[in-house]
């Protein structure tokens, strides 16, 4: 069933999303292209006119940038508005349970919007393509190699910072999502209760987090004390230092984390619970 | 043969508005019932209860004695009194939508009635006329071989032809293990097909008959005496 | 041949051009208004003895009433002899030429009361009645149709009788 759900939701969502993608490349390339133009062409670079055109044309592309992010997250979290209103006498007729409603969505959201966020960078890359970034790749290495000579882990840690990133991710479709399952419940209007439960959320987490973060530096305090940043003859960092640092990390990036994954089951159970026990379909 | 639905003290309120008020019914399997009431009286939100799509407040529906779910929905053939498919679907979509989702759906039953009726499955649902888009609907909800039919006005606001069709569907449709409640405020075009009514007037039940013992004992047309009982 | 309207007490029976109109009347139960319909396809020919008679479902979709309903109706007329239910292909229509006669007998003393009691209604005697009906019977059979009908209304209007 579930498979079934992800195949509609993905067949409803691609167009869309595949179009605003393209646009987003098309814009990139052009911008390249200008660039690469006036780097080429003593002539253009000269004229006034086509440095107004290709700036013009890189806040176009910055807007549709920031653009392609935000509709990405507008289109989510209308289909899953949208599933809640009419067309919900379809959905929820379905022989499917509500985790499997929930789960397609999310699913589906979150690809979408790691999808967008890799499109962006990428046209980035594009764009400044021009200055052949591309030649530096090998100072990355050397980058990386330095720190695991310095005693930290760069791999462990790129793998943590993914980590905390899906999982936030997926927190906040999910604080989303359980916000329009409440909405209709709170007050006679779906969208006003909708929005209304996202801002009580909103103020409840941000109180979370200070008291997460009050916790985190209480715990922490007298424990780092020997974090010394003087660089030894061999321009390192002590031993000690480097340890101490790779455990606030580990501390820091543990408790974020678990908060997250706490939070984010939190918000699944309320948006499936109001979705079994309280629906309600206008 | 059996009890494909009861309700047992279902109770609905909204805010201050109570919609049912401690509803009692049995429904056999087999028969073709009339849910019949004026606006308001309560009849789409006992069938939106019976299709899980809205919660008691109170009280229980059982559907082949589980409570309205998944696997309830698997039974259970519901038709709204709107459209619910997205607006760029295509009718083949809808199809295809239902032969995923739904096990005892017959595919190729529902072609031949779209087939009939002159429809285009390559069409999406935004360029169909309201009524076209409401035989589709019809077409795909009866295509299903469920035990029980829950259909919301299906023949209001409907044109003499259309009414035809969707009451020719039903009898044509009909099985022995389904039921099929038909919820209505037009009375004197279907009673012909019902085997029984049930008379819901400001959430309450005021009466359950068979359309028969209604006729005999009274002498009189159920629409005839549907107006007398809900004259205010 | 079927350019004939048969008329029920309780029902409307239009054999029309080998199409049968189901008409009913919400007042009673249908069953019954189905049962004495059929009768009267039978009767007239509609339904020839030993024919097949279509599906349960088809009738009931034809008549446009509940497939109990009319289920409930051939049962009865499988009990009054007229249909008889062969084990693979459905219901069929009696030969038993004897009982289409009984029936039609029945039929026609239904008709001939109700001619009966039509007229009584309009205060015309019994005998006078069954005089008028000779004369009608006559004068459709006699080949100057003009003529018979003005002996038959001079006739009428010496009446004085009331009853």
């Amino acid at each position: 069933m579930l498979s079934k759900l992800l195949k509609y939701e993905f067949k409803a969502t691609a167009r869309i999303f595949l179009l605003t993608y393209g646009a987003l490349v098309a814009l990139a390339l052009v911008n390249a292209g200008l660039i690469t133009l006036r780097t080429t062409s003593s002539a253009l670079s000269g004229s006034s006119l086509y440095g107004l055109a290709t700036t013009l044309m890189m806040m176009l592309y910055g807007l549709a940038a920031v653009a392609v992010v935000i509709v990405t997250l507008i289109i989510i979290l209308v289909r899953f508005y949208r599933m809640l209103g009419d067309e919900g006498h379809l959905w929820f007729t379905l022989p499917v349970t509500a985790t499997q409603h929930i789960l397609s969505k999310l699913i589906v959201a979150f690809v979408w919007m790691i999808a967008s966020l890799v499109v962006v960078i990428a046209s980035v890359a594009l764009v400044v393509l021009p200055t052949a970034w591309y030649q530096h790749l090998g100072s990355v290495g050397s980058s990386w190699n330095a720190l695991v000579a310095q005693g930290f882990n760069p791999g462990a840690w790129t793998v943590v910072v993914l980590a905390l990133l899906v999982i936030s991710l997926v927190c906040s479709i999910l604080e989303y999502y359980a916000a329009m399952a409440i909405g209709p419940n709170l007050l006679k209007s779906r969208l006003g209760g909708s929005v209304l439960t996202y801002v009580i959320f909103y103020f409840a987490l941000e109180l979370i987090n200070l008291g997460v973060l009050m916790v985190l530096s209480f715990g922490v305090s007298g424990k780092f004390s020997n974090i010394n940043f003087a660089i030894s003859d061999t321009g390192m960092l002590s031993t000690e230092t480097a340890s101490a640092i790779n455990r606030l990390v580990s501390t820091t990036s543990l408790t974020v984390g678990v908060e997250y994954l706490v939070l984010a089951v939190v918000f699944f159970c309320l948006a499936r619970y109001f979705m079994t026990r309280k629906l309600n379909l206008a | 043969m059996g009890t494909i639905l009861q309700a047992q003290g279902l109770t609905k309120r909204f805010g201050q508005t109570t919609a049912l008020d401690n509803v009692e019914l049995s429904l056999e399997s087999g028969r073709i019932v009339g849910l019949l009431g004026p606006n308001g009286s309560g009849k789409t939100t006992f069938i939106k209860i019976a299709s899980g799509l809205l919660t008691p407040t109170a009280g229980q529906v059982l559907i082949d004695g589980v409570a309205p779910g998944p696997q309830t929905k698997a039974q259970v053939s519901y038709l709204p009194d709107r459209t619910y498919f997205d607006n760029w679907m295509k009718v083949s979509d809808c199809l295809e939508l239902f032969a995923d989702f739904y096990q005892d759906f017959d595919r190729v039953k529902a072609n031949d009635m779209l087939h009939s009726l002159g429809i285009d499955a390559s069409k999406t649902f935004k360029t169909l006329s309201k009524g076209t888009q409401e035989k589709v609907q019809l077409a795909l909800v009866m295509s299903r071989q469920a035990k029980l039919y829950l259909l919301d006005e299906p023949i209001g606001g409907v044109d003499p032809a259309a009414r035809d069709f969707i009451l020719d569907t039903i009898i044509r449709n009909y099985n022995e293990e389904g039921t099929v409640v038909i919820s209505t405020h037009l009375i004197s075009d279907i009673e012909k097909v019902l085997d029984d009514v049930i008379f819901l007037w400001d959430g309450r039940i005021e009466r359950t008959d068979s359309v028969d013992h209604i006729r005999e004992q009274s002498g009189k047309s159920v629409d005839e005496v549907f107006r007398e009982v809900f004259k205010c | 041949m079927f350019g004939r309207q048969a008329y029920c007490q309780k029902a409307t029976l239009e054999v029309r051009r080998c199409i049968l109109k189901w008409n009913f009347s919400n007042d009673h139960s249908i069953a019954p208004q189905i049962v004495e319909m059929i009768q009267t396809g039978i009767l007239a020919g509609f339904y020839p003895l030993g024919s097949a008679l279509p599906s349960v479902r088809a009738l009931a979709v034809e008549a446009g009433v509940n497939p109990n309903t009319m289920q409930k109706a051939l049962a009865e007329l499988e009990a009054q002899g007229l249909l008889y239910t062969q084990r693979t292909s459905g219901r069929t229509v009696t030969t038993d030429e004897r009982l289409i006669m009984e029936l039609k007998e029945r039929r026609a003393h239904d008709y001939i009361r109700h001619y009966f009691e039509g007229m009584q209604s309009l205060g015309i005697a019994r005998d006078r009645a069954a005089e008028m009906l000779a004369a009608s019977a006559s004068a459709s059979t006699s080949a100057d149709t003009s003529a018979s009908d003005t002996k038959a209304t001079t006739t009428t209007t010496n009446t004085t009788e009331v009853n």
